[in-house]
This record gives structure tokens, sequence and C-alpha cells, in this order.
């Protein structure tokens, strides 16, 4: 439950502060990093499938009703995002940060293109050399450097968080042993 | 019981109903917007105070950065501002003549609704679009303030957009520089009608493009676009920009250029809303 508030906070303030600070103050060349899909993968690689599927869809969900469009895309690309990053759930435990740092990237990558394809292509914008240099590569790169940060960050909440069930666990065996 | 439950329900069972929930509302909401409103209602009750409050705490930080501007420059442009306040006042007198003429050629022609005189609701931009690809604005007025969807926004004296959705405390702004968005315009000085398209790669140079004009039209740099009197969704008159480098197209029929917006998209804070709409006769 303390997981599924914390969850649920930090998506709000992320797509806050990627609305606000990012899109204004923060806007590097033109781009914003994509924060929620990152805090998917992030959570996918800790947590497993269920977790990192949830969050992306919850992520995408709120994107896309904040949006005013059509409600389903996002969270569908995110809610597999997710899922995706949950398979490498068992290499987690080597605490490195290059694996992570990939998937966000090839996430974030695929995600654009995808994004790309469904809404640009579709709509007779030719100009894949351009999308790719001036929109997909650089909110890829924004979003990598903004992950070396979170990650260690979410790191550490999450060390705490399991530090606090261990206890909770321990006292629950203590009184049982009783 | 709740075991039999807790083994149906395997990861794999919830991505299939999950993928299946994002099915079920894209095919909704590609028919209908019934569903879109109550949860636009819950999101933005958590989400738009928080933006107001993040916005404001990043307008009180740019304006104490500004206080730190130093004495000597703020001394420099006072007294340029004061040289420039007596060539206005000149001005002004010269306007003031023009104006009492203008009213009465105005009244002669029954000319009395510029949009000057369209009832507007100022409104800040308290968000922007959370991804790179579209232009659209978040502003604190709803529906509540009387706001409504194809309402024409304004920023200054040019045009930014239109409503294009609609909360109780929120409304989304489509900019017309979104790839998406298409203005039909006209030539203020010939009333030659000619469209404005929305185009990302031009955005990034801050121009629009500007196309389907006749090739017989003579346009030169720096003649003012407005919104032209068939458009459908946006009031007549309302400056879009200046025309840049239009040329004659490959099919010498048409003309097409860049138009620079009069309105700095990139540092837009408050933006006026016309509660009035275009009533097309049908």
């Amino acid at each position: 439950m303390r997981r599924f508030i914390i969850s649920f906070v930090s998506i709000i303030l992320l797509y806050v502060l990627q609305c606000t600070v990012f899109k204004g103050a923060l806007l590097i060349g033109g781009v914003a990093p994509n924060l929620l899909l990152m805090f998917t993968c992030i959570v996918g690689f800790m947590r497993g499938r269920r977790s990192g599927m949830f969050t992306g869809f919850f992520s995408g969900m709120l994107i896309d009703i904040m949006s005013g469009g059509m409600i389903g895309f996002t969270p569908l690309l995110f809610l597999l995002a997710g899922y995706f990053n949950g398979m490498f759930y068992k290499e987690y435990t080597k605490e490195q940060m290059l694996l992570p740092i990939s998937l966000v990237a090839m996430c974030d990558f695929l995600y654009g293109f995808i994004y790309y394809f469904v809404t640009y292509l579709m709509r007779n914008r030719l100009n894949l050399g351009y999308y790719l240099s001036a929109v997909i590569l650089p909110e890829m790169v924004y979003t990598v450097a903004v992950t070396i940060f979170a990650y260690i960050f979410v790191y550490y909440i999450n060390r705490k968080l399991d530090l606090i069930d261990r206890k909770r666990k321990a006292k629950n065996v203590k009184r049982e042993l009783n | 019981m709740r075991n039999k439950l807790k083994s149906f329900f395997t990861t794999k069972v919830w991505l299939t109903l999950l993928v299946c929930v994002c099915f079920f509302f894209i095919g909704l909401t590609f028919f209908t917007d019934v569903l879109t409103k109550p949860l636009q209602k819950i999101t933005s009750a958590v989400v738009i105070p928080l933006q107001k409050g993040v916005n404001g705490i990043g307008l009180w930080l740019t304006e104490k950065s500004d206080l730190l501007v130093s004495v000597e420059e703020l001394q420099s442009e006072n007294a340029s501002l004061r040289q420039e306040i007596e060539d206005l006042k000149q001005e002004n007198l010269q306007m003031q003549e023009d104006k009492v003429e203008l009213n009465t050629l105005r009244e002669l022609y029954e000319l009395d609704n510029t949009y000057s005189d369209y009832e507007k609701v100022g409104a800040a931009v308290i968000g922007r679009s959370s991804d790179n690809w579209y232009s659209t604005f978040t502003i604190d007025k709803g529906s509540d303030d009387g706001i409504e969807v194809d309402m024409n926004v304004i920023s200054g004296n040019g045009l930014v957009g239109r409503v294009t959705t609609v909360s109780d405390s929120f409304s989304i702004v489509t900019a017309i520089i979104d790839d998406s968005s298409n203005v039909s315009a006209m030539l203020l000085n010939t009333s030659d009608i000619c469209t404005v398209s929305g185009d990302l790669q031009l955005a990034d140079e801050g121009y629009i493009s500007l196309q389907h004009l006749d090739g017989d039209v003579k346009i030169s740099d720096g003649d003012m676009i407005v919104t032209s009197n068939i458009s459908e969704k946006y009031l007549e008159g309302i400056l879009i920009g200046y025309a840049k480098d239009v040329t004659l197209d490959s099919n010498n029929l048409t003309q097409s250029g860049y138009l620079i917006p009069a309105v700095d998209f990139k540092h837009i804070k408050t933006v006026l809303v016309i509660k009035e709409k275009k009533i097309i006769a049908q």
C-alpha cells in the first residue's frame, strides 16, 4: 500500500514537473525528457513485470487524459515498456547502472519512433531524418541524462522501503513465535 | 477462494487485461467522449492545483532573478524610455486625431466590431503538452469561467490558437504552430486568401508555413497576414503574423512561403480568450 501511494504521488509529480519546469526553464534544444516513460522503465526494472506494467498504465492514462485527445495509445505503449523492463528484473541485484540506462534509452527511442510513425507519418510528414535528429534522438539523450540521477534516487527509496518491509516481516514472525 | 483468485491473476493475465482496457479506451474515444469528461474532472482536481503551484514558483523565481539586474542598466534604460515617452506622446496626439477620423469612417461603414471590442477573458498558461510533438498549452480557465471549445485565443495583438478541450477548471489551447493546425488567412491589404499551417520543422526556426496563395497576388516581406473572413473557426481580422520569402510554386499557380508569427510562442505566459465564437450563416 505504501509503495502504491509513493508511486502514485511520484507519477503525478513527474507529470507536473514535465509540463511546467521541463517544458519551460529546462527545455534544452527544444526538447523535454520523457520523465514518465523513464520512471516506468526504472520501476519495471527494480520491481518486476507487474509493477512496471501498472506504473506504465497509470502514467500513460494521466498523459492521455490531460492532453484531451484520444485515450489509450500512450498507456498501451507505456505498459508494454514497463512489462518489457520487468523481464530484466533478475539482473537488478547486480547493482550496475549500464543495463537500466540502456533499457531506458532503447524504450524512449522506440516510443518516439512508434509515436512518429502513428501520428506524423500518417499525416504525410515523410522527413524521418529531421524528426530523428530534432526530436527523437535529443529526447533520448536528455532522458538518459536525467535517468542517471533519477535511478540513484529511486534506488535509495526502493531500498529504504525494502528495509521497512523486512523489519515488519521480522516483527510479524516474532509475534507468531511468541 | 481468495487463493484461487490470486493464482488466476498472474502477470500475463494482468497484461492481457490492461492491453484490452487500452484498446477499449482507444475504441471508445474514437467515437465518443462520454468517459473523457468525468476522467478529466477527476485527474484535473489533483493535477491542476499542483501545476498552478509549480508554475507560480517558477514565475516567482524569474521575478527575483529579474530584480538582480544591475542598477546601471536600469538607469540607461530609464533614460532611453523617457525619450521614447516623449516621442510616443507626439505620436499619440497624431493618433488621437486619426482616431476621430476613423470612428466617423467606421460609423459610415457600420464596421464597429473589430476584435478589440470583443469580450475577452485573461488566463495564465500553466503548462505545456508533455511530449515534444505537439504545441498545446494548458490554461487555468475552464468551463466554469465560460470558456467553450473553438473560442479564439490571442496574446498581445496576435493570434495564439483556439481552445480544443475544455474541462471545469482548465482548458487546452492548440497553438497555430502545432503540426496539425491549419488556419484560413488573408492578406490585410488585398484580402487575398491563403492557408497558414503549422509545421514542427519550421516551428523550430520560428516560422509557420504559408500556402495556397494565388500566383498573381503581389506580396512582399513584412506584409500583414490576418485571419480570413471565410474561416470556420477563427474570427475575422486577427493578426497572425508577417509574410516572409513568399515565392511562386513549381506549379506556377500558387505561391507559398513562410510567416513570422506575431506572438512569441516560446515565452508565452498569459493569453486572452475571446468569448465570442464565429457564427456562420447556414
